[in-house]
């Protein structure tokens, strides 16, 4: 039966308890005020993520923390009353801070690099072409994958837990008392437990449960002692399942098999996990991960062409004048922003060392501008069923690629410089893709308007780039990147591993088979279970297993308490879960960096006082 | 057939990732590292199991009362949801409180059940229909959302045009569910 014929379908809305003032006028979102307020916490948000990250080595996930700031500001402050137009705020915020994450390691290696003997001139770098590099890259990878939003939100419906995390935090003022409560509970949860185990174990956040039961050291058992995490793979579900699968493949399987069958070499490197990941799986899970994203596209070559043409649909029916079709960003535009970013890429490359050749600057724009789209598709699927991004190793073959392109004829510092420049372009390209599907994603859960949150994002990209190459030089003149003040160990391991590119040590004929690899599980029909799987092969086991927990924990509750519960109470607490965690790892950078460290307090003022004079 | 699928394409994926990580890297000659034709063999077997996977899919697709059960819950829903925005529009300047809590009641279910029940359309119409399909009911879900969003901040007139363009969308897809069905009895 029909609810049409249903006695509910008759009556009348019920009334419900508690009011809300009744707002007259158009609904505000894409606001002069949500672009200013975005601005500002980006910028503060990209200076303090970068700054620490150049210390403490790793980069922090900016989106949630701008909705809460952003929360903050726009309803407590200032008096504002719109999700839409917070969510808008947190686009900007997020497209700004983007940038601190793609940078953080790219542009700081040169300056590592060029301490070393033969090196010297690539810091030298060209810094406007520097900073053009990364908005340009910012523009192509917001090009390549807007398209794909409909793919991968509207059709494929991909979980993106980040984006319900921040969906969540946006919708909080109409959900209801219950619902906050347990978006709190689930933040204070995570945030003690997070508390407690940064107290307790200090950076490392591995249970090493395997040793104590006395597992063998092969099958890496190990948990990521994160909260956190277990919420990701609750917003995941099962969809996400094949993750924690390819982890149990490579030390459950394949290291058993690999210590009575392997080569001299790898069975006698079986019981050092670590070392199995970084040399054996972790390559083949880059080529993995390619293959099976290339794999997918080929797969839903349908989805995309009818993505494709309603989007020119769209821009037809637009120019008949009717409204209803507004909803999406030109094509056109898109198209003009790929092309005209191709140019420029060509023109960068071009000017990045004095030495270069028009052709190989061709090469290295057209194969980089094919690797943003490539690589774009798979992190921002990663993130969306997963919510880890592969960004450093999409980058480590963007800046293989370009080193390979560079080499043939370039010496080996301007082979590093040229290679670096475009190289950060792709980085920045890859970053704001992700970034971006993962906003329209909390934007679709508020009802945004997606061309405005792509505007939001254009709006919000250019200005990351501008402060954070800008802080890398004021730091790197004042302290020196790479110096025991200023570690930037991620950059550290970018310029090590760029050094070993350029003398030939790259696993190529890895990623290839990983390639083939993945290729034939895009093929299966089973759909993203290569990406999930070759993930699974890249990131730790101990994450992967601890997210697995995640994932059963929603399979568990949807079975015995329906779906429904997940809606109601699990997707809050599991949001709170992230919130939590991510607030107190902001909160853990920081203190770090001025309360633990007394001299990178002092660095970070003075930088900070020679910023705003330079301002 | 499917079992035998399975089978041979994790036979297929295990024996080429074993292939890919067997050996260190051989320093004279790198491409060595993988034993290339102990790699194709095992993609070969991986893939004939794709090929029984694929056709015992297929198969499945033509399982009447299976895709017939999932089909219905697709119809269903969609009607459900239809009549819920229906009255919603009919009701849009009511108070904010009380469109948001029916927003909750009546649209959160029918939009979860319709999705879940997606891969049914894919069946029954194929891709095409299925993307044509999915674009109006996810605009339409964007739009219930919207409205929802609108109502918690008290903006009523954004409730009532979201929930006039959720309607919009809703009839879209269900024309075209309509034509799909008509194509698929014309060709019958």
């Amino acid at each position: 039966m029909s609810d049409s014929d249903s006695p509910q379908s008759a009556q009348a809305i019920p009334s419900a308890d508690g009011s809300i003032p009744v707002r007259h006028g158009p609904y505000p979102e894409f606001t002069w005020t949500a672009v200013l307020v975005g601005w500002v916490i980006g910028a503060l948000i990209a200076v303090s993520i970068g700054y620490a990250a150049l210390i403490l080595g790793f980069a922090i996930e900016g989106s949630e923390l701008a909705a809460i700031l952003g929360w903050g500001v726009l309803r407590g402050v200032m008096r504002r009353t719109s999700i839409v137009e917070n969510n808008i705020n947190q686009t900007i915020a997020s497209a700004v801070n983007g940038a601190s994450s793609g940078i953080m390691f790219s542009v700081p290696a040169l300056f590592i690099l060029s301490r070393s003997e033969g090196f010297e001139s690539v810091a030298n770098f060209n810094t406007p072409l520097m900073i053009l590099a990364c908005i340009t890259g910012c523009v192509l990878g917001l090009a390549f994958v807007i398209p794909l939003r409909k793919q991968m939100i509207d059709f494929d419906r991909l979980a993106y837990p980040g984006g319900i995390a921040v969906a969540t935090i946006l919708k909080s003022p109409g959900a209801g008392v219950r619902k906050a409560v347990l978006l709190l509970g689930g933040a204070l949860i995570s945030g003690i437990a997070h508390l407690l185990v940064l107290s307790l174990m200090g950076e490392d956040h591995d249970w090493h449960a395997g040793s104590q039961f006395g597992l063998p050291a092969m099958l890496n058992l190990s948990l990521y002692l994160s909260v956190m995490t277990i919420g990701v793979g609750y917003l995941s579900g099962k969809g996400g399942f094949w993750f924690g699968c390819g982890g149990f493949i490579c030390y459950f399987l394949l290291s058993p098999l690999l210590s009575q069958f392997g080569g001299e070499g790898v069975a006698a490197m079986v019981s050092s996990p670590n070392e199995m990941r970084g040399v054996l799986y972790k390559p083949l899970g880059i080529g993995m991960l390619v293959g099976a994203a290339v794999g997918g596209i080929v797969a839903a070559f349908p989805l995309i062409a009818s993505a494709f043409k309603s989007m020119h649909a769209a821009g037809q029916q637009k120019d008949s004048g009717v409204n209803a079709y507004n909803d999406e960003m030109p094509i056109r535009f898109l198209y003009a922003a790929i092309g005209i970013g191709l140019l420029v890429m060509v023109m960068i490359a071009f000017k990045s060392v004095p030495e270069m050749t028009l052709g190989r600057a061709v090469t290295m724009a057209v194969l980089g501008t094919l690797w943003v789209w490539v690589a774009g598709v798979v992190v921002a699927e990663c993130i969306g069923r997963t919510n880890w991004s592969p960004l450093s190793g999409m980058t480590l073959i963007a800046v293989t690629i370009l080193i390979l392109v560079a080499k043939g004829g370039l010496d080996s510092a301007a082979t590093i410089t040229s290679s670096m420049v475009v190289g950060a372009a792709i980085c920045l390209a890859i970053s704001q893709a992700s970034d971006m599907m993962l906003d329209l994603k909390s934007g679709y859960l508020v009802g945004a308007i997606p061309r405005r949150q792509q505007w939001a994002q254009f709006i919000g990209a250019w200005l990351g780039p501008v402060i954070v190459i800008s802080l890398m030089f004021l730091l790197n003149n004042q302290y020196q990147i790479g110096s025991d003040k200023l570690p930037a160990p991620q950059a550290q391991a970018l310029a090590s591993v760029t050094e070993g590119i350029l003398n030939d040590n790259v696993p190529a004929y890895r990623y290839t088979a990983g390639a083939g690899l993945g290729l034939l599980l895009a093929m299966s029909g089973l759909g993203g279970i290569g990406v999930l799987i070759a993930l699974g092969f890249y990131m730790p086991f101990q994450i992967a297993l601890t997210y697995t927990i995640g994932n059963v924990l929603r399979i568990v509750s949807d079975k015995s308490l329906g779906t429904k519960f997940g809606h109601e109470v699990g997707i809050p607490i599991a949001a709170g879960l992230i919130v939590g965690e991510a607030l107190v790892g902001v909160g853990n950078a920081l203190y770090q960096v001025f309360f633990a460290a007394p001299e990178a307090a002092e660095t970070a003022m003075l930088g900070c006082q020679q910023f705003s004079r330079w301002m | 057939m499917r079992a035998l699928g399975q089978i041979l394409m994790w036979l297929g994926f295990l024996g080429g990732s074993f292939a890919s990580v067997s050996q260190l890297e051989v320093q004279e000659d790198k491409w060595s590292t993988v034993p290339w034709l102990w790699y194709a063999v095992s993609l070969a077997v991986g893939i004939v199991g794709i090929v029984l996977l694929r056709r015992a899919k297929h198969d499945d697709h033509r399982d009447e009362d299976k895709t017939e059960a999932e089909y219905s819950v697709i119809t269903r829903s969609l009607a459900e949801l239809s009549t819920a925005v229906e009255l919603l529009c009919q009701h849009s300047q009511c108070p904010p409180a009380d469109a948001l809590k029916f927003i909750d009641a009546r649209c959160a279910e029918p939009l979860s059940d319709f999705a879940d029940s997606r891969q049914a359309l894919v069946k029954r119409f194929g891709m095409a229909v299925y993307a044509d399909v999915m674009t109006e009911f996810a605009s339409a879900e964007r739009y219930v959302n919207r409205s929802w969003s609108a109502a918690a901040d008290g903006y009523m007139d954004e409730v009532d045009a979201s929930i006039r363009r959720a309607q919009g969308h809703l009839a879209n897809a269900r024309n075209l569910i309509a034509a799909a069905e008509q194509s698929v009895s014309d060709a019958a």
